[in-house]
């Protein structure tokens, strides 16, 4: 019970810094939206705890537990704007991120507090799964957390970049960080997810070795690969070339979709771990 | 009428009248307004674009006398006839001339638009006059409402945010590409002064380096030694196109300077970095087709004239959102302006009710002899809060009623309802004409 109350106090902290981020965004001088990254910080603090507090103890079962990756995704999320804010003004990524983070920590709060097994942890555990695979579920939900965020930040890219290009971006976008800043950024939390997606897929294969594939995974791991190799081209001519721009915006997006398309595919069990 | 505000400025009177009224001497001219009978507090704002005296009056003044005794030592002072001078001043009494300043501290009346400087001009006249104690208690409580609505407008309107000059144009679109200027090199084509102001303005944001590239090195070494910037021939423009981030370009070459191959073989060089380049010239330096290429952003004379066109009407669009908001402010003012004439009424209200109460009391104890000290303690604790919550509702109503009235109509009717004396109880009956210091 005190892990929902954790959470639910970590949910409305998020919700407030999502309250406060929108305000800034809309107005940077209003009184009190200068204070969302310390709200947002100390959400994050708060979730952390619930972790530690709550799910750590129950095991190895618990953490991996399926019902708890929407947790590992809000979590490194939140984890990525707390640490980007501290170099660039990135308010904006907060603004969009605090919400959705908010929403999946209020969401697995309610659930655990309204779970009619006790305790609840083991109850939001839905499979039983091998270490690897879990593993491999862990590092795949983090990375797709920073992917999401690299989406994000591409997004504003290519919007900062055709506004300045349709020559009427002097006024407008003064909230949005610098368009440098913004492309330097994208390929960081890009490199990050990349790694973790990386290490996910190496885990799940081995995991998997021997074991027949479906019709399903056939496609799924399809998908995966051409969103691992999307994201390897971008990162490698970035490195060799300094390739970037709109065109390489573009690639993240594709990368980003069948990525999505991957996570979907295991939402509809249309594939399984 | 107790607050007169006279003066001009650019919408009244023209650059040479208006340079003959600021070469007065402030001191003196403040000297001699003090030294008037009527006037008793007085605050003198002179910028280039306007000349006003603010001034905390007597009660009994009349208006028509002080205002033509302004224009005539105005006129005696500039030089100026007094039929031309009467022509360019204007003047606003009381609600009005507090409202003209919150106007002007917010920029609203300004030759550009939410340009930021007058408000420290305003506040660095309120300085000056209290400096020399020419300011007391009603100039004082005046500036304090124009500054604070003034901050406030400018804080929620966001009046200044939109830049409308060539410079601060490319400074600010220089600001949405690079994170960091101070990590940018700019690089000037031409030697002319125009270019010289925007360059300038890309210096104040912190540039790390600037370059005068032209085809004479003399006229470049001209502009550039005084500034401490580096001077190039035009030769080596490929060159420096490979190590600049900011291109700034205003010549009066017939043919492109700067071409697409150009462009194309310095971006290879420079990693693509962004490259942004602002073509001031006419005709243009920059071949066209440069703004295709990726991340290189091109601005012409055109482009920025309409991004400083849209910012123009930004600019208007907060100005009339910081006019709500200052009418917003006039009327919280003129509100507590109405209720504070009950301030004093209400402290006499109360002293005369706790007397009663306190006389009552004792007459009591006399009777209750058997009480113990803290039981006397209780009843008088008693007294104290009955008194208080019998006052409260009236209390309140009378403020909201001299919110829609005037206050000091309510205060009257309450002294006389009481007999109340405010002298009694220690209130001063004079406590809003104190004479400021001299």
């Amino acid at each position: 019970m005190e892990g929902a109350l954790l959470l639910s106090a970590a949910g409305l902290a998020y919700a407030a810094a999502a309250a406060l981020y929108a305000r800034q965004l809309r107005l940077v001088a209003r009184a009190g939206a200068g204070r969302s990254p310390d709200l947002f910080l100390m959400a994050l603090v708060l979730h952390v705890a619930f972790l530690l507090v709550a799910v750590v103890p129950e095991g190895l079962g618990a953490i991996t537990g399926l019902g708890l990756l929407p947790q590992h995704f809000a979590l490194a999320a939140a984890v990525i704007v707390v640490a980007l804010r501290r170099k660039d003004h990135l308010g904006v990524l907060g603004a969009f991120t605090a919400p959705v983070v908010a929403i999946v920590v209020s969401a697995t709060a309610v659930y655990l507090a309204l779970s009619p097994v006790e305790p609840s942890l083991p109850a939001f555990e839905r499979a039983s799964l091998d270490p690897l695979t879990a593993a491999h579920a862990v590092t795949s939900s983090l990375g797709f957390a920073a992917f999401c965020l690299a989406y994000l930040l591409a997004g504003f890219y290519t919007l900062l970049d055709s506004r300045l290009r349709a020559k009427c971006a002097a006024s407008g976008h003064g909230r949005l960080p610098a368009l440098e800043t913004l492309e330097r950024v994208t390929y960081q939390v890009l490199a990050v997810g990349f790694v973790l997606f990386s290490t996910g897929a190496v885990l799940g294969g081995i995991g998997a070795w021997g074991r027949g594939v479906s019709e399903g995974a056939a496609i799924r791991n399809t998908l995966a690969l051409l969103s691992w190799f999307s994201f390897a081209v971008v990162l490698s001519l970035r490195w060799l070339r300094g390739w970037t721009g709109r065109r390489a915006m573009f690639l993240v997006a594709v990368g980003f979709l069948a990525n999505v398309a991957v996570i979907l595919m295991y939402l509809f069990r249309m594939a399984r771990l | 009428m107790e607050l007169l505000l006279i003066g001009l400025n650019h919408k009244t009177a023209p650059v040479e009248l208006r340079e003959r009224v600021s070469a007065i001497h402030n001191g003196e001219l403040l000297g001699e307004v003090l030294s008037w009978p009527e006037v008793e507090e007085a605050l003198l704002l002179s910028t280039c674009n306007r000349f006003e005296i603010l001034m905390a009056v007597a009660g009994d003044t009349a208006p028509t006398t002080l205002e033509s005794g302004c224009a005539a030592l105005l006129a005696l002072k500039s030089g100026v006839e007094v039929e031309r001078l009467n022509g360019a001043l204007y003047r606003h009494w009381d609600r009005e001339a507090r409202f003209h300043l919150m106007r002007t501290a917010a920029s609203l009346d300004s030759l550009v638009l939410g340009e930021p400087q007058i408000l420290g001009q305003v506040k660095r006249a309120y300085d000056e006059a209290r400096g020399v104690g020419a300011v007391g208690k009603r100039l004082n409580r005046t500036m304090q409402q124009v500054l604070r609505a003034a901050k406030r407008a400018r804080r929620e309107c966001e009046m200044g945010r939109a830049a409308v000059s060539v410079g601060s144009i490319a400074a600010a679109l220089a600001q949405q590409i690079f994170s960091d200027l101070r990590r940018s090199d700019v690089a000037l084509i031409g030697a002319g002064k125009m270019i010289a102001q925007a360059a300038g303005k890309l210096e104040s944001a912190g540039a790390r380096s600037i370059t005068v590239v032209n085809r004479s090195v003399e006229r470049a070494r001209e502009l550039a030694r005084p500034r401490g910037w580096e001077v190039c021939p035009l030769a080596e423009l490929p060159e420096i196109l490979a190590a600049t981030d900011i291109v700034i370009s205003s010549t009066a070459s017939p043919e492109r300077l700067v071409t697409v191959e150009m462009v194309r073989a310095a971006q290879q060089r420079r990693r693509y970095r962004p490259l942004f380049i602002v073509d001031i010239a006419v005709p243009r330096d920059v071949a066209p087709e440069v703004g295709a290429l990726e991340r290189v952003y091109l601005y012409n004379i055109d482009d920025l004239s309409s991004v400083s066109a849209e910012n123009q009407r930004n600019r208007e669009q907060a100005a009339a959102s910081a006019a709500r908001c200052l009418d917003q402010e006039a009327r919280r003012f003129a509100r507590q302006e109405r209720v504070e004439p009950l301030g004093p009424v209400i402290r006499a209200l109360r002293e005369s009710f706790l007397e009663v109460a306190d006389n009552e009391l004792k007459r009591t104890e006399r009777r209750l002899k058997h009480l113990s000290a803290d039981d006397r303690e209780a009843l008088r604790r008693m007294s104290k809060a009955l008194v208080g919550k019998l006052l409260h509702t009236p209390v309140q109503q009378l403020k909201a009623a001299a919110q829609e009235q005037h206050g000091s109509e309510a205060a009257e009717w309450l002294r006389r309802l009481f007999l109340l004396s405010l002298d009694d109880c220690g209130v001063d009956p004079d406590e809003d004409s104190e004479e400021p210091k001299r």
